[in-house]
Parts: structure tokens; sequence; C-alpha cells
């Protein structure tokens, strides 16, 4: 009798305790993919469609193939392949034009003016082109970002890497902010005035405009190199940190779960590993996602840098070989400026990349 | 070809006829020869627009690059001009008219570079802008 009571009493207990659970069975379930694709621009999603990556938690994540990447690429290349190459046919043209007349007169002075006079407004437009392209693709990687972060983050904490999820989310968002704003309203704009000077220099031949853009090249370079080198060191320090008290902090909870649950403590515990277990793919699945959108948002933008300044490095070799040392100087200038931009679009790309390359790789959290 | 054979006929009988005349009168020498280059610039002008046309021709399905060349084109005129007219004077013994003409070459090459540079102003400026 005592024993049927006890029994019943316990079946009681556990009707009055029962609660509704539910497995997370997709990222949907986590996190708002739908503000993710919002934030890319259309030509991103494309891109992405291309590749086999119609979501958030696609099979095709996976599954990306050379060939796809392949063939996403060389659409990419191939629409951003005329422009430049129109511009390099009229710089062609018309250096090739004013070289022929320039033998035919006397003074080369008002020759060299007019060519480099010819070859800024032609050219000019190429630059402009790729500046502003820079500054939209910043802007929508760093929108990306903020929809990004604090979501992969949530995943971050919920597969046990609370630690780390806290030093993403405030390391990204706050690096990325603070170079979203610093290209648009210092490095940007700096560049253009940079161009500027660069342009009147070359109207003077009296004075090396080359040398003044590779030194600001240069300082440029050094500058952004050296704070992504340590932001890399210090995340990656801070993250080595963090994956020990994610480790502590997961080895705690199966503990006081396998020794204070009777009977069923270990299975929970192991069950826990498994769920933890999971939440890595999705974790991984996330990211991929994540370093593939900001891919697709920088690749056309840098694709178009590239091919420009080719065309600029060509001119300038067409130019110095027809004699004409200020248009080519001139190109040179453009070439450079070109690089400088290229290289504040990669330092934002690269912020997300490596670290969630870096949280990704360092793991933690379940063992 | 026929062309070039022609000027250069022209030029030696000019040159033999400025020596002649410069032993006997001369006066006259620098009439000579300012009559021969007449003759030969006579006979480049029409070979000179045909090419001009031509270009501009090629040119005219560019729009902006149309009106560029065609700028240029002045300002290589200009000079050419006022070099030849210069050295004219400069043969002559008047260094002072061959500096004021080489000056007003220069001013008017400044003048047609104007709208240009006022372009690059423009288009630096929108970018500086941005």
């Amino acid at each position: 009798m005592k024993k049927v009571l006890y029994f019943c009493v316990m079946l009681m207990l556990l009707c009055a305790t029962a609660f509704n659970v539910s497995a997370v069975s997709s990222v949907e379930d986590l996190v708002d993919t739908d503000s993710l694709y919002d934030a890319l621009s259309d030509d991103a999603a494309e891109f992405l469609s291309e590749l086999g990556v119609d979501s958030v938690e696609s099979a095709g994540m996976f599954d990306v193939s050379f060939e796809n990447l392949f063939s996403a690429v060389k659409s990419v290349f191939i629409q951003n392949i005329k422009a430049p190459l129109g511009l390099f046919a009229k710089l062609t043209g018309v250096l090739l034009l004013l070289a022929l007349l320039k033998n035919l007169v006397p003074d080369n002075t008002a020759a060299d003016l007019f060519t480099i006079l010819i070859c800024i407004l032609i050219s000019i437009s190429g630059v402009r082109e790729c500046v502003s392209a820079v500054v939209s693709a910043i802007e929508i990687t760093s929108k990306f970002v903020l929809a990004f972060v604090p979501a992969f983050a949530v995943i971050l904490a919920v597969s046990g890497s609370t630690a780390s999820a806290l030093t993403y989310n405030t390391a990204v968002m706050g690096c990325s902010q603070v170079i979203s704003a610093c290209c648009n309203s210092v490095f940007l704009p700096l560049t253009s005035v940079f161009l500027s000077v660069s342009i009147a220099f070359c109207l003077n031949s009296s004075v090396n405009a080359n040398r003044l853009v590779n030194a600001m090249n240069k300082v440029i370079f050094f500058f952004l190199s050296l704070s992504m080198s340590i932001y890399t060191a210090v995340l990656s320090f801070k993250n080595v940190m963090d994956v020990s008290i994610n480790n502590v902090a997961s080895k705690s909870v199966r503990f006081v779960v396998s020794s204070f649950i009777p009977v069923v403590g270990s299975a929970i515990s192991e069950a826990y590993s498994t769920v933890m277990g999971s939440f890595s793919l999705i974790k991984g699945s996330v990211a991929l996602f994540g370093i593939l959108a900001v891919f697709a948002v920088s690749l056309p933008v840098l694709m178009q840098i590239a091919l420009f300044s080719v065309c600029f490095n060509t001119a300038s070799f067409v130019a110095e070989s027809l004699d004409m040392g200020g248009a080519g100087t001139l190109f040179g200038c453009m070439s450079c400026t070109l690089k400088i931009v290229a290289v504040l679009l990669v330092l934002e790309m690269f912020l997300l990349v490596i670290s969630t390359g870096i949280v990704i790789v360092s793991g933690g959290g379940v063992s | 070809m026929i062309l070039i054979i022609k000027i250069c006929a022209v030029v030696l009988l000019t040159v033999c006829a400025v020596l002649f005349v410069r032993s006997n009168n001369k006066e006259f020498s620098f009439a000579v020869e300012l009559s021969g280059a007449a003759i030969v610039l006579s006979l480049i002008v029409s070979s000179v627009s045909d090419v001009v046309n031509q270009l501009s021709e090629w040119m005219n399905n560019y729009g902006e690059l149309h009106v560029y060349f065609t700028l240029s084109l002045k300002a290589f005129c200009v000079v050419a001009l006022t070099h030849f007219i210069a050295e004219l004077c400069k043969d002559s013994g008047n260094g002072l008219l061959a500096t004021c003409v080489e000056f007003a070459g220069r001013v008017s090459v400044v003048g047609m570079a104007l709208p240009l540079i006022k372009a690059v102003v423009l288009s630096t400026a929108e970018m500086l802008s941005q």
C-alpha cells in the first residue's frame, strides 16, 4: 500500500511539473534569417544563388563546388570587364592620336597639357565609379555585419561558447562600425583629396607626383596592416582564454547533471554533449553563410577595382612608350588610389572573415 | 607623293632665289623667302584639312572625345602657326615681335585649355563632395 501511494505521489508530481519542450530543428528557430538576407544587395544574393546557397541553412552551402564558384566568378568578371576595357580603348586611342599630333607641333608644352587634361577627363569617371562602388559595398557589409554578428553570437552562446559570443559580438560589432565610420568619414575623403593633389601635381611637370603617391600608399598600408595585425592577435588571445572558460562551464554543467540527477543523469549529460555537437553544425553553417555573403558583396567591387587598376597600369605603360611621361604618372597615381580604396574594402571584409574564422577554428564549449 | 615633290621643288627654288637675290639686293631676299613659305603653306593646307576632316569624322561617334579632340587640334594649330610666325620674325631680325607672337600663342592656348581645366576642376570637386 505504501509503495502504491509513493508511486501515485511521484506520478502526480511528474504530471504537475511537466512542461512543453521542442527541439531546435533549424537555424530559423534561433535567428531571424530573413534579416540576414535583407541586409544583402541584390547582386550579392544573386551571386549566392549561383553558388547554390539559397538560404542560411541551405544544404548546398557545404557542397559549393569549384565549378559553381568558377562559374559565378566568371559571370562577375564578364559583367565588370566592359567598363575598364572601354576606358582602356578610349585612353589608348587618345594617347596614340595625341602622340601623332604632338610630333607635328614644334612646342611640346601645349601638347603635354592637353594630353593630361583629356586623359584626366576620360579616366576620372572610372575612379569615381570605383570609389562609389566601394562606399556602397562598405555600407552593405556594415549593414550585414549589424544583422549577422548578433545572430551568430546567439548561436555561439546557445552552443555553449558564451564567453566567445560576448567577445565576438563586442569586437566585431565595435570594430566594424569604427572601420565603416573611419572609411566613410576619413579614409575615402582622404583618398579623394589625395587623388586631386596628384592630378594637380601631374599638371605641373616639375613635381614628381609618383613619389608622393607611393609614400602615401606606404603610410596607409602600414597603418592598416598594423591595426589589423593587432586586432587579430588580441582577438586570438582573447578567444583562447574564452575557449578555456567555455570548456570549464561545459564540464561543470555535465558534472552537475550527471551527479545530481539520479538514474538518468549520465544519459542527460551525454545528450547534452550531442545537442551541443549539433549546435556546432549550425554554427559552422551560419559562419560559412556569413563568410560567403561578405565575399559575395565584396568580390564584384574588388574585381572592378582590379580590372580598372590593370587598365590604368597598361595605359601608363602605353603613355610612357609614347614619350608622354605626364600621362603615365597620372595613370600610375590613379592605379595607386584604387589600390588604397581596395585595401579599405578588404579590411572591412576580412574583419568578419578572420573573426568568424578564429571563433570557429578555436571551437570550445563542448568537449 | 606628288605633293611632297612639289613642296621640295618649291623650297629648292626658293632657296636658290633667296641666295641669288641676297647677293644682289639684300632687302628683297626676305620677301622672296616669305613668298616661298606662303606657297609651301598653301600647298600643305589642303592636305592638312583632309587629315583634320578624316580625324573629325572618326571622332564624331565618341561624343565628348570629339569636343576634347577639336579643342586640342585648334590649340596645336595655334602653336604651329605662332611658332612659324615667330621664326619668321626672328629671321627678319624682329626679336621683340617674335616674343610677342609666342606670348600671344601661349595665352591663346591657355584660353583654349580653360574649358578643359574647368571640367577637370568640376569633376574633382564632385569626387571630393561624394
